[in-house]
């Protein structure tokens, strides 16, 4: 809908009401995955400022007065405690969701495609990471990155409503892009592009300080390449087209490929300290979600 | 395989021609590789990075190759038109053709084969220009006239098409006596014979007089095996059907169907030809109820007048109808028992309703004990027996019960009245022995036994009358038989019961005799009319008449009567097989008897020719059908190797294979179906329950009558609500709410009870819902009266409910009614009461007398109590109405101090258990407890 065409309010309505549809289910969707990890904010297992008590330690001189518990102090004989929250601080995550045209894709009707898989998880995490006091930013958002992170309550909201205002594009890959030494990125997505300008950018993350985990959500048709006999392949980013004569020939060659590249993911991950899932969307996004959180958490705290 | 290519041509044959640019097609198709599978695919880069491996199209897969080859073949050989059994049109022959038809029954089961020679005749007349002439062996009396003329070919079509077999058997001397007057062309005819095969009488007359006029080519049919019914003999027990058939061929099975006259299906026989044998027997064992009901037996599969066989009135039994209850054949008590072993042997029984009787076969009517019968009823039997019916009537305590009081209708001699005179106002000290029997009546013969003794007996006015009339009597010569010829028919009467209970007769051998006596008093009994002789000229019109294929059609209206002798003769053309007279008691002439023996005619000699076997066949429909589906397959297989089917399971795959085939069969096979033949016209279906009774079959439910006061109905349905209610708490019975009825459309007998509320002016029940209510009562019903007018209730005055009341029992059949005696039972089935209390007053409470048919539980209850209005509770469980002190009145309990709603609803209970128990609880199992607490007090 253009804006120089006169607005059809009904057909507006329409296509938001469709929108906002797939949005909600898409919400639900990832609030019952988040809520199925354990949620909370996660310390810094050291005492700060927070909420959570983290412990009791005799009164040393110079602690407020109003520190001191002295419900726990009348227990003792003639010592005052002091109560000390556990350190929450938010660190800021930032997770990019591929929105490139081949992550349109599900090879069956049982199956989520690989865009919707992916967006679940993002937001998802977002929940999770939200619940937890975490702010969280979208790579590659409309802004290009610019827009503040969001926090707070209405974080999974803001941040579907930034995927959904992204549109489609073609890039494949995060653009680069500064962040705090410290934050997490999460990058969900295929990666079926130039290696070299994955591990570029992936390494342009790690060189400002982010630890992370890199998320690679495929179709189980991609995997398993169950095609035979003579079929001609569409590529989704293009209009190119290949036509094998047995298809089942080349499977074999494909799976091969198929794990090459799977692999490279990993080893970078590997050289740089990230975490590398790899997802199936005929897997539950439950385990996916797992991973990233316990990778995330793991690297909070190496940090 | 060469007499199959013999007998395939085809109608364009250059176009076959065609087949020889199969190896082209070949080429093209195998040069057009399928279509790719297109799919989608995200990692195309990785693909792209792949070495294409068989990047050149494949060929066309061998298989597909090879499918739509033939599918291309089928076309070009359907177009060219095949046909299978064309008809052999090269004959330069030019004579006309004469078509000798065997139209007899013999001739009806493969009526097929003729048509297909007729036609196939008929198209080679057409073919060839050639006149035909037709000439029948079973010729009406006017063909039988005509002289043999020729028709165009198309005009033979038509007649040939209005042929069919008759039920009669074959005239062959009026056939050779036809073709002996006809004069031959010159150089004769064609003469085609299309015979049944069998060899019947004058069959070298016939074939000589056909030799003069031409050469005679006979079609015979070997395989057909021409089975019919040769006759019927009933045994004790079983129907017996003898079967011959014409070729003593190999074994043989099959079945005999035998139907009732509506057409409905009774039972069916097997019976088996042994190799070699001409006859077999199957037998048929049935109910001696559905015996008489016998209408026909065919042999199933065979269309033919003779495997027909009719069943003849004659040959029935005596039918014997019971007013009301035939009785239990086990139950020693009742006299339908003893009457049903008396005639067991000549008759078969059953029972109903007045107007049921009447007008169904039955040749005699039992009233066993039958008191009171409604003015209509009366009427309606009397009418009966001036037709010819014979009305038997056994005494008992309602006969004298309803002699007491009025003149009673339908006795040969007018009883004196007095249910009470008999017992212990009998004249006698000991029992009479059965003194003398009647020169006038039917028993004059019979000798007197000396051990049969009568202990009681309901008397007759003695006069002259009663004297001229008694049949059979006592030693102090008052009667125990009466009886009375009225119009054509008799009514009898037997001053005692049909059960031991009143004399001995029905133990002795000379019940049995008395009894066949009087069952053939009828005139309408086949054994008078049997007697009657040879020259007797009565003409019996046909009801029904056989045709050729063993189907009963009406009758033309100018079909002729026949005489018994006639009859007798067996079938021809003036007394064709079917029925004849009464159409309850038909006297059957059947196609095919005893003396029918058929067999081959191998000895005729001359040129024979079998039928052909099939009828010309067109074969390019099925085989574009089959190309069809073979294009189907081949679309599917190309769908599959393309990868487009890949969910395509193999269930999926067979289903619409199945689908297919399932549409192929119906587009070709239609006309197999269309020869089924048709069968048996369908059973009638009961008529349908409807949902009340229904719901009050599933639960149980009281039941109240409804008035056209719509303020008594509404009490009526509260107060057995309120009953409803306190049986739940009180006892296992489990009530449902209660149901309002209609009495002359309800079913009853799903009620333990009904409370029929008396109001003043209330319109009188139909005799339909007053014979319902009779039925419901005699199987076991409880109906409760109530005139709810005991507070205004003076002695002898007639309240306005009481007239209605003694309206409704004027006009039905009720036992004897007494008071409610002290320890009746209805005072001790769950609560011990000493009254049943209702909300008005102490008015009497009638049930009926002694032990009736019910195992002496009451069937009736009359009462002015008002239980109903006692019972009743609104929807707040309020009373509705007022109830009276406990002060006033007795108490109904042993005990006293029971409040009077409270009596009211221990009698609702008692009331209700005696209607479900019955009398369980009328013996002394309470009398311990009795004692014990009398001794209490």
């Amino acid at each position: 809908m253009s804006a120089s065409a006169p607005y059809d309010i009904a057909d507006l309505r329409r296509a938001a009401a469709v929108a906002s549809d797939g949005f909600d289910a898409l919400l639900l969707d990832a609030e019952r995955l988040a809520r199925t990890v354990a949620a909370g904010a996660h310390g810094r297992r050291r005492p700060g400022p927070g909420e959570t008590f983290w412990q009791h330690r005799p009164y040393a001189f110079g602690d407020p007065a109003a520190t001191i518990d002295w419900r726990q102090s009348a227990r003792g004989a003639g010592r005052l405690f002091v109560r000390q929250t556990e350190w929450e601080a938010a660190a800021t995550a930032w997770i990019w969701s591929d929105p490139s045209a081949s992550m349109e894709y599900a090879s069956d009707d049982r199956f989520e495609t690989k865009r919707r898989r992916a967006d679940t998880l993002a937001v998802a995490l977002t929940m999770l990471l939200a619940r937890g006091g975490e702010r969280i930013g979208l790579c590659g958002g409309v802004g290009g990155g610019q827009e503040r992170p969001f926090h707070g309550r209405g974080a999974a909201e803001r941040f579907l409503e930034a995927i959904a205002a992204r549109g489609d594009t073609d890039t494949t890959i995060p653009t680069p892009q500064h962040v705090a030494p410290g934050a997490a990125a999460t990058l969900i997505g295929d990666f079926y592009t130039d290696p070299a300008e994955v591990e570029r950018a992936v390494e342009s993350f790690a060189a400002e300080g982010a630890y992370g985990c890199i998320v690679h959500v495929a179709d189980p048709a991609e995997i398993e390449f169950p095609f035979a006999g003579r079929t001609e392949f569409q590529d989704l980013e293009s209009p190119a087209r290949l036509t094998f004569g047995d298809a089942a020939a080349v499977a074999a060659d494909y799976r091969a490929a198929f794990a090459a590249h799977r692999a490279r993911l990993g080893e970078l991950c590997d050289s740089l300290g990230w975490t590398f899932v790899a997802h199936a969307t005929d897997e539950p996004a439950t385990t996916a979600l797992l991973s990233v959180y316990v990778a995330l958490s793991d690297g909070a705290r190496a940090a | 395989m060469a007499s199959f290519l013999g007998s395939l041509s085809f109608a364009s044959p250059l176009l076959l021609a065609a087949l020889a640019a199969l190896p082209a097609i070949w080429l093209i198709l195998r040069a057009t590789p399928p279509r790719p599978r297109r799919t989608p695919f995200p990692a195309f880069d990785l693909l792209r990075e792949l070495e294409d491996k068989q990047r050149t199209p494949a060929r066309t897969p061998l298989l597909l190759l090879l499918l739509r080859l033939l599918i291309a073949a089928l076309a070009i050989v359907a177009l060219a038109g095949p046909i299978l059994n064309a008809p052999n049109t090269a004959a330069g022959d030019a004579r006309p053709i004469l078509v000798v038809v065997d139209d007899s029954w013999t001739a009806a089961a493969n009526w097929r084969l003729r048509r297909n020679a007729l036609s196939a005749i008929a198209a080679e007349a057409r073919a060839g220009g050639r006149a035909v002439a037709t000439m029948t062996t079973t010729p009406t009396e006017a063909d039988a006239a005509s002289l043999i003329s020729l028709m165009d070919p198309g005009a033979f079509q038509d007649a040939a098409a209005a042929l069919e077999p008759k039920a009669l058997p074959p005239d062959y001397a009026g056939a050779a006596a036809r073709a002996k007057r006809a004069t031959p062309p010159a150089g004769g005819y064609d003469i085609r014979w299309l015979s049944d095969g069998l060899d019947h009488p004058n069959a070298d007359d016939l074939q000589t007089a056909l030799a003069n006029l031409g050469d005679v080519t006979r079609l015979v049919d070997d395989d057909a095996q021409t089975l019919f019914i040769k006759g019927q003999r009933a045994d004790s027990a079983e129907d017996v059907f003898l079967i011959g058939r014409a070729r003593a061929g190999d074994r043989l099975e099959g079945e005999v169907v035998v139907s009732a006259r509506n057409g409905r299906e009774l039972a069916r026989g097997e019976f088996s030809f042994d190799p070699g044998a001409q006859e077999t027997e199957a037998r048929v064992r049935l109910p001696l109820a559905l015996r008489n009901d016998i209408g026909a037996a065919r042999i199933e599969g065979v269309a033919s007048a003779g495997a027909v066989r009719l069943a003849d009135g004659r040959a029935r039994r005596a039918l014997v109808g019971f007013l009301g209850d035939a009785g239990d054949a086990g139950d020693l008590l009742a006299g339908g028992s003893y009457i049903r072993a008396a005639m067991a042997q000549y008759a078969d029984f059953f029972a109903g309703g007045a107007a049921a009787l009447t007008e169904s076969d039955a040749s005699l009517i039992i009233l066993d004990d039958v008191g009171r019968l409604r003015d209509e009823d009366a009427e309606r039997l009397g009418a009966w027996v001036e037709r010819g019916g014979v009305l038997l009537r056994f005494a008992g305590v309602n006969v004298a019960e309803a002699a007491q009081d009025n003149d009673l209708p339908l006795a040969p001699a007018p009883l004196r009245g007095g249910g009470r005179a008999f017992g212990g106002a009998l004249s006698w000290e000991t029992p009479q022995p059965l003194a003398a029997f009647s020169e006038k009546g039917p028993f004059a013969d019979l000798t007197v036994p000396p051990d049969v003794f009568v202990r009681q007996q309901v008397l007759a006015a003695p006069g002259g009358v009663t004297t001229e009339r008694t049949w059979a009597s006592l030693s102090d010569s008052t009667p125990l038989v009466t009886g009375a010829r009225r119009g054509a028919g008799a009514i009898v009467f037997f001053h005692v019961t049909a059960s031991p209970e009143w004399s001995d007769l029905p133990f002795s051998g000379v019940f049995v005799e008395m009894l066949r006596r009087v069952a053939f008093l009828s005139a309408a009994m086949p054994e008078e009319r049997d007697a009657t002789d040879a020259e007797d000229t009565q003409q019996f019109q046909p009801v029904s008449l056989l045709d050729g294929f063993g189907a009963l059609g009406p009758a033309p209206g100018d079909a002729p009567g026949v005489t018994l002798a006639e009859a007798a003769a067996g079938p021809n053309l003036n007394a064709p097989p079917g029925l004849y007279g009464a159409a309850e008691a038909p006297i059957a002439i059947n196609a095919a008897s005893a003396h029918v023996t058929l067999r081959p005619a191998a000895r005729l000699g001359g040129q024979t020719s079998p039928y052909a076997t099939a009828p010309p066949q067109q074969l390019a429909a099925p085989l574009f059908l089959l190309a069809l589906i073979l294009f189907a397959t081949d679309a599917l297989a190309a769908l599959i190797y393309a990868g487009r089917a890949p969910r395509l399971s193999a269930a999926r795959a067979a289903t619409s294979a199945t689908v297919i085939m399932a549409g192929a069969v119906l587009a070709s096979g239609g006309d197999a179906f269309a020869q089924s033949p048709t069968g048996a016209p369908a059973a009638p279906f009961d008529s349908p329950i409807s949902s009340t009774a229904i719901d009050a079959a599933i639960a149980t439910r009281l039941a109240f009558v409804a008035t056209n006061d719509s303020e008594l109905d509404r009490l009526s349905f509260y107060g057995l609500s309120a009953l409803s209610e306190e049986l739940y708490r009180r006892t296992a019975v489990e009530p449902e709410a209660p149901q309002q009825v209609d009495l002359e459309r309800d079913e009853l007998s799903v009620y333990p009870v009904i409370y029929w509320p008396i109001a003043a002016g209330m319109t009188a029940p139909s005799d339909e819902a007053l014979a319902n209510v009779e039925l419901f009562m005699r199987f076991g019903g409880l109906v409760i009266f109530d005139t709810r007018d005991d507070e205004r209730a003076l002695p002898g005055a007639l309240t306005p409910e009481r007239a209605a009341l003694r309206d409704i029992l004027r006009r039905l059949d009720v036992p004897p009614l007494r008071p409610l005696p002290q320890n009746h039972v209805l005072t001790r089935s769950f609560y011990l009461l000493s009254d049943l209390k209702g909300r008005a007053g102490d008015g009497p409470i009638w049930v009926a007398e002694g032990a009736g048919d019910n195992d002496g539980v009451t069937p009736i209850i009359v009462g002015g109590r008002d239980w109903a209005g006692a019972w009743a509770r609104d929807e707040m469980n309020a009373p509705m109405r007022r109830m009276p002190s406990a002060a006033s009145g007795r108490g109904c309990a042993i005990r006293p101090g029971v409040p009077p709603r409270e009596c009211a609803y221990r009698a609702g209970v008692n009331i209700a258990m005696v209607a479900l128990t019955g009398n369980y609880k009328s013996d002394q199992v309470h009398t311990p407890t009795l004692l014990e607490r009398l001794g209490a007090q």
